[in-house]
């Protein structure tokens, strides 16, 4: 059984259909890259799995659970993470507090247990930074650890974005244009890691990106859209080769 | 100068710190002894306003939501005091959790319909609860003595205890609630608590996709910082043993902004500044001109905000940081 | 009846000072997204020195009309030296800000002229129009007039000048503007002496009816506030009918609910303010605000 199902689901904004009965599914541990123009609706979609966004009609499914039913903030809980195209990360914390709330949802410390630093909250607190120090490490990280993250270079705010969702242990995690504004080395780097992470972590990964090499190289699927619908689908090599997208990317017929 | 650097967590620093807050401390308890009653009873206040800018910072500083309305939970916190002391007849002591209660319920009251408004909104609504206090105050006087205020008379307080005369007994009760205070504070900011809530203000959407309820901890941490203000405000009373309306208007709201701005916002130490302030620089101001105190505030509130938004505290870390660099140890898996 | 109508009436004299003053913070916020929580102060401010004119001895009319123009002036110079620098920081930033121009007043107005309460002379002539058993004074006609007067040369400047029409394009979008051309920082400049002008007239005509003392625009403040957000903030329409809605309404309620009487008037706002905001957060008129994710 597919780990996530994403049915017929329709975004309206006003007059402009973002998306339009889009349909595909994900099988556990695959990467899978979403591809498509700009404005095809792949970040709208982020943002429905995310529940930023409500959706018009369509269903998600991940698991066992109906994603369309959960409450934004528990969608952590059900094993979904993501990061965001313009970064989402919280500049006054340093880089090894933005990674432990990344943690947030498994942890259970509360006012008052904190107050008064009990046992428990203690425990916790050292495990979660174990924890954070743990995937830092794994980013090449560590070295900034210590530093707000704030005013640190582009390519390193997106690895301790990584680094943050990869601290929710989540089944899923949905990467946002993970590759934009870094350069060519980095984005090799960048494929590596999201591999490694995959496997050290049993991550199922559904990545939006425009850089097609990095994502064809890495994705064990591809889903291609335009216009809010989906238009292809299959391995790399199929959706490169797919008419409908030669198409919608070059805005020519492909004869 | 050479340069040192001090790495925390490693013996050099521990000894450091215990050393520096062995003397704080040692400042703190001798002071009374030191000090005449009324500079002592000068201390006590200051340590009273700090811990409403401590309240008001756990709000503002950390979840970045602004209230003008501490003025008004500080005076609620000290009319349930003064009332269940001076009408009931309770044993003082007692009504500190009452008073923590009642103000932590009214921080929900007001926490809840906060959550629909932004910043500004906000703001609003806490200006209006800050100016209507002393009205409602004033409606409801067969409980609060209308103008004229309601007192607590001295003769609750035994006249010697342990040793200790009443202006250093209660100067020595404050300190050990400002104490707890500040650490429960620290404890709370430093914890997965603390760090959901500055992780909200900061980007509050990623915030909730990290499984942060932004609902649930707007609402606590109101409670939490309105209890906070509703204790400080209790404590006012044992020491002022009077509630008027005109104690709580908005002027005290805008000092306890103004203590938070001149300390640093967000920083726990900069609220002890920030009391110290709020004590001492109208009572010197004032000696000169009655109206200068509002002056001399107004226009440091502007010009720190302006040119040193990191207030006193900021500028000592400056300075301090061409002297000695403290770091954090470098991070190693274990 | 006649008790009905006579609080309407009164509702509206002082409705139309609360509107002068939310008028002046509508203007503000349209033309720089600030939220000058000073408006009142400053308000108080013009009205005394409206009552320094005169107490040299300068009739009350001529007092009144050079204090609006000092305070042209003045406000322009509030905007240069206080606010411009804080204009495009965090709302925290403006909020302590605009508190520290309110208390720094504040405080000046107590040291010059004190804080016991001065008797401000009369504007308009005693006496009232009779109407069936209801009188509507003079002052209340005149100072109704002077809000529609103010309205209207308000809406002729923004729809038939080139300043007003600079203004309303700086409203819309700064960056805009400033690409095509228009001086922003001169035309906000302008805006704000405008605003703390008009925000002078509601002082002014405030003065002879709450007396002259630094706190008398407290209360002024938080109803214009509350009729700026209930109007809409970004409308002058707006904050025009709220602040005549809510002067009657106060008036109603402080006068037919026994439990409210005179001193929990003052929640009438703060309940407005909470149901506009959870009802209809961009007020009656104003534009609705959608968040981008």
């Amino acid at each position: 059984m597919s780990l996530l199902e994403v049915s017929d689901i329709v975004v309206r904004f006003g007059g402009v259909t973002a998306l339009d009965e889009a349909s595909f599914t994900i099988d556990e541990g695959q990467i899978c890259g979403l591809i498509g123009p700009n404005g095809a609706g792949k970040t709208t979609l982020f943002n429905v799995i995310s529940r930023l966004y409500t959706a018009d009609s369509g269903s998600v499914r991940f698991g066992e659970h109906d994603v369309l039913a959960t409450p934004p903030h528990k969608i952590a809980g059900i094993g979904i993470a993501r990061t965001f195209q313009n970064l989402g990360l919280f500049p006054s914390n340093t880089v090894l507090q933005n990674v432990m709330i990344g943690a947030h949802h498994r942890t259970k410390t509360e006012f008052l247990q904190a107050m008064f630093r009990t046992p428990a909250a203690r425990r916790e607190e050292r495990e979660t930074r174990e924890l954070a120090i743990e995937i830092l490490n794994d980013l090449n990280l560590a070295h900034v650890a210590n530093s707000p993250a704030a005013g640190l270079p582009y390519g390193t705010l997106k690895r301790i974005e990584l680094a943050r969702a990869v601290a929710a242990d989540s089944k899923l995690l949905m990467l946002d244009e993970p590759a934009s504004g870094l350069t060519h080395s980095e984005v090799e780097e960048l494929g590596e890691t999201i591999r490694l992470l995959r496997d050290r972590y049993d991550l199922t990964v559904l990545l939006v990106e425009h850089h097609m090499a990095m994502v064809m190289s890495i994705s064990d699927k591809v889903v291609a859209l335009d216009f809010g619908r989906k238009i292809a689908e299959g391995t790399p090599s199929e959706v490169q080769n797919d008419p409908a997208v030669i198409e919608a990317y070059l805005g020519v017929e492909a004869s | 100068m050479a340069k040192t650097t001090i790495i925390r967590g490693t013996s050099q620093y521990r000894s450091i710190v215990t050393v520096g807050f062995a003397l704080l401390g040692l400042v703190v308890i001798l002071l009374p002894f030191v000090m005449s009653g009324f500079r002592t009873f000068q201390f006590t206040m200051a340590l009273l306003w700090a811990l409403g800018v401590l309240s008001l910072n756990m709000l503002t500083g950390w979840s970045g939501q602004i209230s003008l309305g501490h003025s008004a939970l500080f005076g609620l916190g000290s009319y349930t005091t003064c009332i269940l002391v001076g009408t009931y007849e309770w044993n003082p002591l007692l009504t500190i959790p009452v008073a923590a209660l009642v103000t932590f319920i009214f921080g929900i009251m007001i926490g809840i319909p906060a959550l629909r408004l932004a910043g500004l909104y906000l703001a609003l609504m806490t200006l209006a609860i800050g100016v209507a206090f002393t009205p409602v105050i004033r409606r409801f006087k067969e409980h609060t003595g209308g103008s004229m205020g309601i007192s607590i008379k001295k003769k609750v307080f035994p006249e010697e205890i342990v040793g200790l005369n009443l202006d250093q007994y209660l100067y020595f009760l404050v300190v050990i609630f400002a104490v707890v205070m500040f650490a429960l504070a620290r404890n709370l900011l430093k914890s997965r608590v603390g760090r959901a809530i500055t992780a909200m203000r900061d980007n509050e959407i990623p915030a909730q996709t990290m499984g942060i309820y932004p609902a649930r901890y707007k609402t606590l941490i109101f409670a939490t910082s309105s209890m906070f203000a509703g204790i400080a405000g209790a404590l006012y009373a044992f020491v002022i043993r009077f509630s008027a309306p005109y104690s709580f208007t908005l002027t005290l709201a805008i000092f306890f902004l103004a203590g938070l701005v001149v300390g640093g916002i967000g920083t726990l130490a900069g609220a002890v500044l920030g009391g110290l302030f709020i004590q001492f620089v109208p009572y010197y101001a004032e000696e000169i001109n009655q109206s200068l105190a509002g002056m001399v505030f107004g226009i440091i509130i502007i010009v720190i905000m302006v040119t040193a938004p990191t207030g006193v505290l900021g500028l000592i870390k400056k300075v301090r940081a061409r002297v000695v660099t403290v770091a954090d140890p470098p991070v190693v898996r274990n | 009846m006649t008790k009905f109508f006579q609080l309407v009436i009164a509702g509206i004299e002082i409705g139309s000072i609360y509107a002068l003053v939310a008028l002046a913070i509508v203007i503000i916020y349209a033309s720089t997204g600030l939220k000058n929580l000073a408006q009142g102060e400053m308000a108080m401010f013009s009205a005394f020195i409206a009552y320094q004119f005169h107490a040299w001895g300068l009739g009350i009319w001529l007092a009144l009309i050079l204090a609006i123009l000092t305070t042209f002036v003045l406000g322009m110079g509030v905007q240069q030296v206080v606010l411009k620098p804080v204009q495009d920081s965090s709302l925290l930033t403006v909020v302590i800000v605009t508190l520290g121009l309110f208390l720094g007043l504040n405080s000046v107005a107590g040291f010059i002229w004190g804080y016991m309460m001065l008797a401000f002379p009369a504007i308009f002539p005693e006496g009232a129009v009779e109407i069936g058993s209801v009188g509507i004074s003079y002052a209340a006609i005149g100072v109704f007039a002077v809000l529609l007067a103010c309205a209207g040369a308000l809406f002729a400047l923004f729809q038939f000048t080139k300043i007003g029409l600079a203004m309303r394009a700086v409203a819309y979008n700064k960056e805009t503007s400033m690409l095509v051309g228009v001086q922003v920082n001169r035309v906000i400049m302008v805006g704000f002496g405008l605003a703390a002008s008009l925000g002078a007239v509601g002082g002014i005509f405030a003065a002879p009816k709450l007396f002259l003392d630094p706190f008398m625009m407290l209360t002024v403040l938080i109803y214009a506030l509350a009729s700026a957000a209930f109007g809409g903030l970004d409308s002058p329409l707006g904050a025009v009918i709220a602040g005549l809605f809510i002067g009657v309404i106060e008036n109603l309620a402080g006068g037919y609910i026994g439990f409210i009487g005179s001193d929990l008037k003052i929640v009438v706002p703060l309940v407005i303010i909470l149901g506009t905001l959870l009802f209809r957060p961009q007020g009656l008129l104003g534009r609705k605000y959608i968040p981008r994710v």
